[in-house]
C-alpha cells in the first residue's frame, strides 16, 4: 500500500460463483466506507455483480469497457477521479478486466498499463481489483498479471504473491524492440530538420492536418512535445509527420542528452499531486493514442506520437 | 511570419469608430523586423479610421520613404500609404520634436486642426535614448498615457526583447502601459478595469511574459477579473499554470476569476490538467 493508500490486487475466477466470491468483499467494503465503487467489464459479469448487490445505489455498475479506450486516457481518467474524490476524503475502488485483446501492439500497451499503475495512481487513495478469468486468460497475460499484483484474491481467500516483479524492470522488458512505427516507411508529409519554435511547428502542422483526429488536440499534443524538446533538449529539433490518411505518426527528435525516464508524463500534474516535471508530456499522452520516448541514434530524445482517426 | 493577433482592421460603421484591440497606450515587445508586420497592420487600421499616424524617426526609418518601404513590404498597401503621406496623415517626426512633451502636444493639435479622424503615434525607448534619459522617457510615457485618457490619442511603444532579461525594468514598462501589451505571439488588452482580453498563442516561449501581464491586470482588478479567451488560439499547459498562479491573488482575497468564451478544445485542456477549478463559470 502506497503513501496515499494505494492498492492494486488481482482476482482469479473461473465461474459466476467464483466471480461473486472474489469481488464481494472488495465491493462490500467500499459501499460500507462510502467509497466511489466502480464495477465495469463484460455485460454478463457486471449483471452477475449487480444482482449480487441488488443494484446498490452506492455502486456504479458500468457494463462495457468505455473507461479503457486507450492506456494513458484510462490512467488520466482515474487520476482525475482520484484527485476529485480525494478532496472529499473518498477512496476510489474499481474492479474489472484489462482489455488486452489480440492485436500485439494493443496487447503490449495494456501490459504496460498494469506495470505503470503503481506509479500513476500510487499517490492516491485508490484500490484496483483487476479481474482475470482463468477460462480465457492466456499464459503470457497470466505471467504479466502475476508480475504486477502483490496480492491474489481467489475464492479460497487472499494470498501474497511472490511472483511480483519490480515495475521498472518489467517496463524495460515490455518496451518495444523497434520504436519505429510502420507508417514511417512512408515518405513524410512534413519534415522540418530544424524546427525553430513551437509556434512554427504548430503552423506547419495545421497546414497539413485535415479531418479526424481532432486537429486542435493533435496540435496541442505535438506543441507540448516540441516545447519540451526546444526547452530541455538541444537544437536542431527535427519534426516529421507520416500518415496513411487514417493514422498519423509524429516524431520529434532533439540533440540533447536524451530523457532518462521513458515514462515521463505518466505522473499526474494535477493540483493535489503536482510534480512540476512532465506536465506537458502528460497532457500529450492524454491527447494522443500512444506516446513513446526513446533515444535517437544520435543520443537525443526521440518522442513518437500516434494519432488514430478511428479511435 | 503572420501579423500579431488582433491586428486585423475593424472599420467603423457609418462614421462611428468601433473600439479596437489596439486602442490606448500599448506596449509591444518585438525586434524591429518582428515589429514591421505588426506596425503595418496597426497603420492600416489607423488609415482606415482616417487618423493621422505619427512615427518617431529611428535609425532604420529616418524618413518617410524608408518607413513606407518597410510597411509596404510588411503588407501595408503602398497606394494607401502614399495617399496618406501626401495628405500629411502619415508622418515621420524627428526625435527632438516627437519625444518632447510640448512638441508632441503640438503635433497632436496640428492633426486635429487638419480634420484628422484621430491620432496614433509610434515610438520607443531605443530612439528616444538619443534625446531623453531614462527618467525623461518615463515622463514622456506618462504623458502618452494621459494623452489617451484625455484626448483619445492611441500610441504604441516598441521595446526590444532584451528587456525580458531585466525583470524589474520589464515590470515597470508593463505597468506604464495600462491599455494593452503584445509580443510576437500574443496580444492582451484591458478595455476596462476587471477585463483582460487574451489573443493569439501562449506557449513556453512567452508564458512568463503573459503571466506578468495577467499579474498586472490582477493588481488593477477588484473583486472580479474576467479573462476573455474568445480569440485565444493556443494555450500550453505551462501557460495555463502561469495564468492560474498569476490570478491566485484574486482568489486569495475572496474574489473570482472568470473565463469568457473559452473554446471547447481549450476547456477540455483546462479540465484535463485540473485547472478548471481555479475559474468560475461565466454567468449565462
Amino acid at each position: 500500500m502506497g503513501a496515499g493508500g494505494y492498492v492494486h490486487d488481482m482476482a482469479l475466477f473461473g465461474s459466476d460463483a467464483e466471480l461473486r466470491a472474489v469481488t464481494h468483499r472488495f465491493i462490500a467494503d467500499g459501499v460500507a466506507a462510502g467509497d466511489v465503487v466502480i464495477v465495469y467489464g463484460p455485460e454478463h459479469d457486471v449483471e452477475v455483480l449487480r444482482d449480487l448487490f441488488d443494484d446498490d445505489a452506492g455502486v456504479r455498475f458500468e457494463p462495457g469497457m468505455d473507461r479503457y479506450r486507450h492506456m494513458m486516457g484510462t490512467i488520466g481518467e482515474y487520476q482525475r477521479l482520484c484527485e476529485r474524490e480525494t478532496g472529499s476524503g473518498r477512496r476510489v475502488r474499481s474492479t474489472g478486466p484489462v482489455p488486452f485483446g489480440e492485436d500485439p501492439a494493443v496487447r503490449a500497451e495494456w501490459m504496460r498499463y498494469e506495470a505503470l499503475l503503481d506509479r500513476a495512481l500510487g499517490p492516491y487513495r485508490f484500490s484496483g481489483l483487476c479481474r482475470y478469468d482463468t477460462r480465457s486468460t492466456s499464459s503470457d497475460i497470466m505471467d504479466l498479471a502475476l508480475a504486477t499484483h502483490p496480492r491474489v484474491v481467489t475464492a479460497r481467500g487472499v494470498r501474497v504473491n511472490d511472483e511480483v516483479r519490480p515495475a521498472p524492470q518489467l517496463l524495460r522488458e515490455l518496451a518495444p524492440r523497434d520504436p519505429r512505427h510502420p507508417l514511417e516507411d512512408l515518405p513524410p508529409v512534413l519534415d522540418d530538420p530544424d524546427c525553430a519554435t513551437e509556434a512554427s511547428g504548430r503552423r506547419a502542422l495545421r497546414r497539413i492536418l485535415h479531418g479526424p483526429p481532432d486537429p486542435g488536440e493533435t496540435v496541442t499534443a505535438v506543441s507540448e512535445v516540441l516545447g519540451n524538446a526546444l526547452r530541455h533538449g538541444r537544437r536542431p529539433v527535427r519534426f516529421r509527420v507520416h500518415t496513411d490518411g487514417r493514422r498519423w505518426v509524429v516524431v520529434v527528435t532533439d540533440h540533447g542528452p536524451g530523457m532518462a525516464d521513458p515514462w515521463t508524463g505518466v505522473d499526474a500534474p494535477l493540483p493535489g499531486n503536482p510534480p512540476q516535471v512532465g506536465a506537458g508530456l502528460w497532457l500529450a499522452r492524454q491527447l494522443c493514442d500512444q506516446l513513446t520516448i526513446t533515444r535517437s541514434a544520435g543520443g537525443g530524445a526521440e518522442v513518437r506520437l500516434l494519432f488514430d482517426a478511428h479511435r | 511570419m503572420g501579423s500579431l493577433p488582433g491586428m486585423t482592421a475593424e472599420p467603423g460603421a457609418g462614421g462611428a469608430v468601433a473600439p479596437s484591440a489596439w486602442d490606448g497606450h500599448q506596449f509591444l515587445l518585438a525586434t524591429r523586423t518582428e515589429a514591421a508586420t505588426a506596425l503595418a497592420g496597426w497603420a492600416r487600421q489607423g488609415l482606415e479610421r482616417g487618423e493621422t499616424l505619427l512615427f518617431a524617426a529611428d535609425p532604420a526609418h529616418p524618413d518617410l520613404p524608408s518607413l513606407m518601404t518597410t510597411l509596404a513590404d510588411a503588407g501595408l498597401g503602398r497606394a494607401d500609404a502614399t495617399e496618406a503621406a501626401a495628405r500629411g496623415r502619415m508622418v515621420v517626426v524627428d526625435n527632438d520634436r516627437f519625444y518632447s512633451v510640448t512638441g508632441f502636444e503640438l503635433l497632436v493639435e496640428d492633426a486635429w486642426q487638419q480634420g484628422s479622424g484621430g491620432v496614433r503615434a509610434c515610438g520607443g525607448p531605443d530612439a528616444a535614448a538619443e534625446v531623453l534619459d531614462r527618467a525623461g522617457f518615463e515622463q514622456f510615457e506618462h504623458m502618452l498615457a494621459k494623452a489617451w485618457a484625455v484626448r483619445g490619442v492611441t500610441s504604441l511603444c516598441r521595446y526590444t526583447p532584451s528587456l525580458l532579461a531585466d525583470e524589474p525594468e520589464l515590470k515597470k514598462a508593463i505597468g506604464r502601459h495600462a491599455s494593452g501589451w503584445a509580443e510576437q505571439l500574443a496580444h492582451l488588452n484591458a478595455p476596462e478595469p476587471g477585463l483582460l482580453v487574451l489573443r493569439g498563442e501562449v506557449d513556453s516561449s512567452n508564458d512568463a511574459f503573459v503571466a506578468a501581464l495577467v499579474g498586472e491586470s490582477v493588481r488593477n482588478a477588484g473583486a472580479e477579473l474576467v479573462l476573455d479567451c474568445g480569440e485565444l488560439e493556443h494555450m500550453s499547459v505551462g501557460g495555463w499554470r502561469a495564468v492560474v498562479r498569476a490570478t491566485a491573488p484574486v482568489r486569495e482575497r475572496g474574489g473570482k476569476v472568470r473565463l469568457r468564451s473559452l473554446s471547447p478544445a481549450g476547456a477540455r485542456v483546462l479540465g484535463a490538467v485540473g485547472f478548471a477549478a481555479a475559474f468560475e463559470p461565466e454567468p449565462g
